[in-house]
C-alpha cells in the first residue's frame, strides 16, 4: 500500500489526463477536488490488486449527468453525492468496502474515486475497467468479464437515495442511472460494481493508476529539465508520435448528452504537407493520416499541447491552436472478439476492421490485414 | 373477512373504474386481470380495518403510468408483485395484507391481484377514495405517512429500492422519469405501514362502496331502471349533465394523459354546454362557462344508456354520456388535502366549494 505525496497526485491527474484520450472530465475540477482534500489533512492510498483480499468488496463511484461549470463548491458537493451512493451501497449490501475503484481513467473522473477513498479512509485500487476513458457506462472491462452493475446506488443533491437491486443490463443501467440525474438538476453520485477482491483482478486493466502517475511525472520532469515533454509522454506510454501540426477545424455538438466533434490538423515540421483528421464522442475514437484511417478505439488517440506536454480534452481543442498527436495500444481486454465487439471502431458506426496500433505501417509496423 | 365471487370482483372493478373518474387504468385491462387469477383458483378476499393485528405490516402495490388506448399493459405482467416482494425483501419482512392506492378499473385490480396471489387479504379502505393523478394525491401524503422506502419494478426486469427521498413529490418525479423510460408503465410498493397506524388515516369502506355502485349499477340495468341515476344515488351523488361529446383533444405530456372533453346537452340539458379538463384523472367541469365541479370532488362520465365508466382518453366524439359528481372524503376537504389535491394544484385558479354547496 502506497500513500500518495501531492506531487504524486498531480503527476497522477497530469496523466489520467492523457490517458483520457479528449475525455474523462476536467482535470482542473479534479485537482480542485483533490487539493481540498489535502487541505483536510485527508491521506491518498493506492493498493495494488495483489493487495486486495479474495473475500474483500470493492465498489466504483462515479459521477452521472451533465459537468457544471467550473466552480470550486460544485466540485465538493460532486465528490460528497459520490460519497453518498458509496455509502448507501455499503449499508444495502451490509458490508464495508475495503477500497475504491475508479472507473476509468480521466483527469476528474478518476479524482472522484480518490477523493471518495480518501473520505471514506480507504485505499483506491491501482486499477480500473477501461485502462483509459471510455464514452458510454458499458465500455468496460466488467462488462466484457460479465461482472454484474447491480445492486447500485445513486443519490442525489436533494438527498433521495436509490438502490438498483436488479437490472436488466449495464444498457439498461445507463437509461436508469441517467433518468434519476434529468431528475434531479442532471447530476447524481452513483457506486456500481460491488465486487469482490478474487473476481476484481480478473476483470480490470492492473497498475492503470501507477502507469498514469509515470507518464505524469515524466511531463513534470521534462518540463523542469527543458526537454520534450511530449517525447517523454511517447516513451512512458509506449506508444508512438502520430501527427504534429496546427488546428484548422474544429467543429462540435452536444448530441443526446455526448460532445460530439472533428478536428482537421495540417501538418507542420516533418508533417508538412499532410493532414490528420481526429473524430471524438467525448473521447478520440478514430483517426486519418491524409485520409488514409491510422489509428481507431480501443488503442489511444491522445492529444497535446506540444510545449507543456499536457492533454487538451474535447472541446476544448481551437482552431488555431499548435497540437501534437500522441497513440498508444489498448489493454489487452479490449483487444478480446467480445471488447473489439463493445468497443472498436464498429461500435461508432465505422465499417472497417481493427487494426492494433503496432502494426500500422506509416509507424513502421507490420503490414495490416 | 369476506370472500369475493366473480360477481362481487365485476361490480368492485366497474364501481373502482366509476369513482376512478376517467383514470385509474382500463377496466378491461382489469377485468382480464381478475379473470385470468379466476380460472387459476385464485382466491380474493376482503378484510374490515378492525380484522387484522394491529402489528400487521401492510403494502401497497400498484401500477404506475398514462393510460392510452394502445394499452401495452399486458406485457407488463407481474411488475407489482414484484415490487411487492422486492420490498419485503428489503423490509425482512412479510406483508400481511394490501391496501389499494388508488379506486380505478386497473389501479385496484393490481392490488387485487398482488393480494391473491400472496394468498393474502385486500383491505376495504384505500388511499385516496377515488383515482388520483399524482402520487402525492394521496391521503398518505397529507397525513404525513412516509412513502420511503418504496421499491420499482419495470417490465425490462429492473427492480430499485427508493430508501429515502426528499418527499412525496420528488418520489413522484423519480417513479414518473422511470416509467416513461420503461414503456409508460412500472409497478410499485410504497408506504409500508403498521395497521395500527394505517387505520388512523386511510378512508375506509371505500371498495365496499365501489362494490355497492357497480351492483345498483347492475341491478338497474336488470330492471330496466336509469342506472346512472342508481349509480349517483348509491355514491351520494348528483346527476351533473347529459350531454353528446362534441370535441376531444388530448395528449401524452410528461407521462400523464392530458385533455379536454366538450359536450352539448341533451334532454333536459338542451341547449346548455359542458366542458371536462383532465389530468388521467377528470379534474375539474365547466356548465355554460362556469366552474360547476373541481377535484377533490369526483367527476365521472358515464355511457348513458348502460351506466358504464369511461376512462381517458376513450370519451369519443358522438358519444352519449352521463357526467355524475359525487363528494369527496371528508379527509380531502381539509386545508392540507385542498392544497394537495384541490383545483390550484393543477394550476387552475379556482376556489374549492364543496360538490353539495354547488349542487345541493
Amino acid at each position: 500500500m502506497q500513500v500518495l505525496t501531492g506531487e504524486e497526485l498531480e503527476d497522477l491527474i497530469l496523466g489520467c489526463t492523457i490517458l483520457g484520450t479528449g475525455g474523462g472530465g476536467s482535470p482542473q475540477k479534479g485537482l480542485a477536488m483533490i487539493r481540498a482534500d489535502l487541505r483536510e489533512g485527508r491521506e491518498f492510498k493506492l493498493a495494488n490488486l495483489e493487495e486486495i483480499p479474495d473475500e474483500a468488496m470493492v465498489a466504483s463511484p462515479y459521477m452521472c449527468g451533465s459537468i457544471s461549470p467550473e466552480d470550486a463548491a460544485g466540485t465538493q458537493k460532486e465528490s460528497l453525492e459520490c460519497l453518498e451512493a458509496f455509502k448507501a451501497l455499503e449499508k444495502y449490501l451490509g458490508k464495508r468496502f475495503f477500497a475504491a475503484i475508479p472507473t476509468e481513467i480521466g483527469g476528474e473522473n478518476t479524482a472522484i474515486a480518490l477523493s471518495v477513498a480518501a473520505k471514506m479512509e480507504i485505499p483506491v485500487v491501482n486499477a480500473d475497467p477501461a485502462g483509459r476513458s471510455v464514452p458510454e457506462l458499458q465500455h468496460t472491462t466488467f462488462y466484457v468479464k460479465n461482472v454484474p452493475i447491480a445492486p447500485l446506488a445513486v443519490a442525489s443533491a436533494k438527498g433521495d437515495i436509490i438502490i438498483l437491486k436488479e437490472v436488466a443490463d449495464d444498457l439498461r443501467a445507463e437509461v436508469i442511472v441517467r433518468a434519476i440525474a434529468v431528475a434531479s438538476a442532471n447530476r447524481a453520485g452513483v457506486a456500481d460494481h460491488p465486487v469482490r477482491g478474487g473476481i476484481l483482478r480478473e476483470s480490470v486493466v492492473p497498475r492503470t493508476l501507477s502507469n498514469a502517475m509515470a507518464i505524469g511525472a515524466v511531463v513534470r520532469q521534462a518540463r523542469s529539465s527543458g526537454t520534450d515533454p511530449v517525447e517523454a509522454v511517447v516513451t512512458a506510454q509506449r506508444g508512438y508520435l502520430l501527427f504534429k501540426g496546427k488546428v484548422v477545424q474544429a467543429g462540435w455538438k452536444i448530441d443526446e448528452g455526448f460532445t460530439i466533434g472533428d478536428l482537421s490538423i495540417r501538418g507542420q515540421g516533418d508533417y508538412l504537407d499532410h493532414r490528420y483528421r481526429i473524430w471524438y464522442k467525448n473521447e478520440n475514437i478514430i483517426s486519418w493520416f491524409d485520409d488514409q484511417s491510422d489509428v481507431t478505439v480501443p488503442d489511444l488517440i491522445c492529444v497535446l499541447d506540444p510545449n507543456t506536454g499536457e492533454a487538451i480534452t474535447n472541446p476544448n481543442c481551437k482552431k488555431g491552436m499548435d497540437v501534437v498527436v500522441t497513440g498508444c495500444p489498448a489493454p489487452s481486454i479490449w483487444r478480446s472478439p467480445r471488447g473489439l465487439e463493445l468497443f472498436g471502431p464498429r461500435h461508432f458506426g465505422y465499417v472497417m476492421d481493427y487494426g492494433k496500433i503496432e502494426e500500422n505501417r506509416r509507424l513502421g509496423g507490420a503490414d495490416r490485414n | 373477512m369476506r370472500s369475493l365471487g366473480a360477481i362481487e370482483l365485476e361490480d368492485i372493478l366497474i364501481g373502482c373504474t366509476i369513482l376512478g373518474t376517467g383514470g385509474g387504468g382500463s377496466l378491461s385491462e382489469g377485468q382480464r386481470l381478475i379473470k385470468g387469477l379466476i380460472e387459476k383458483g385464485e382466491e380474493f378476499t376482503l378484510g374490515k380495518l378492525e380484522d387484522l393485528d394491529p402489528k400487521a405490516l401492510i403494502g401497497s402495490p400498484y401500477y404506475c403510468g398514462s393510460i392510452s388506448p394502445e394499452g401495452g399493459k399486458e406485457e407488463s405482467g407481474e411488475v407489482a408483485l414484484k415490487a411487492f416482494e422486492a420490498l419485503e425483501d428489503y423490509l425482512g419482512e412479510e406483508f400481511k395484507g394490501v391496501i389499494a392506492a388508488e379506486l380505478g378499473g386497473f389501479a385496484t385490480a393490481g392490488a387485487l391481484a398482488v393480494a391473491a396471489e400472496r394468498g393474502l387479504p385486500l383491505l376495504d379502505a384505500d388511499a385516496a377514495g377515488r383515482a388520483a393523478p399524482d402520487l402525492q394525491c394521496s391521503i398518505f401524503y397529507v397525513m404525513g405517512i412516509p412513502i420511503a422506502p418504496m421499491a420499482v419494478a419495470s417490465p425490462m426486469g429492473d427492480v430499485m429500492i427508493v430508501k429515502q427521498v426528499q418527499d412525496d413529490r420528488r418520489a413522484e418525479e423519480i417513479i414518473r422519469r422511470i416509467a416513461v423510460i420503461s414503456g409508460n408503465m412500472v409497478g410499485v410498493c410504497d408506504h409500508p405501514t403498521r395497521m395500527e397506524m394505517l387505520q388512523e388515516v386511510v378512508i375506509p369502506n371505500t371498495i365496499s362502496l365501489a362494490e355497492k355502485v357497480g351492483r345498483v349499477r347492475r341491478k338497474a340495468m336488470e330492471k330496466e331502471d336509469n342506472p346512472c341515476k342508481a349509480i349517483a344515488e348509491a355514491g351520494n351523488g348528483y346527476l351533473l349533465f347529459q350531454g353528446l361529446v362534441t370535441a376531444h383533444n388530448w395528449k401524452v405530456e410528461e407521462g400523464f394523459t392530458v385533455g379536454q372533453i366538450k359536450l352539448t346537452g341533451i334532454d333536459e340539458c338542451k341547449g346548455e354546454e359542458y366542458t371536462i379538463w383532465y389530468k388521467n384523472e377528470n379534474i375539474i367541469s365547466w356548465c355554460n362557462g362556469e366552474v360547476d365541479v373541481t377535484v377533490p370532488d369526483l367527476i365521472s362520465i358515464l355511457e348513458k344508456d348502460t351506466g358504464m365508466p369511461i376512462t381517458n382518453p376513450n370519451c369519443d366524439k358522438g358519444k352519449r354520456v352521463s357526467v355524475i359528481g359525487f363528494p369527496a372524503s371528508e379527509q380531502w376537504r381539509t386545508p392540507d388535502g385542498i392544497t394537495a389535491f384541490g383545483p390550484k394544484f393543477f394550476g387552475h385558479d379556482v376556489e374549492y366549494v364543496p360538490i353539495e354547496r354547488r349542487r345541493g
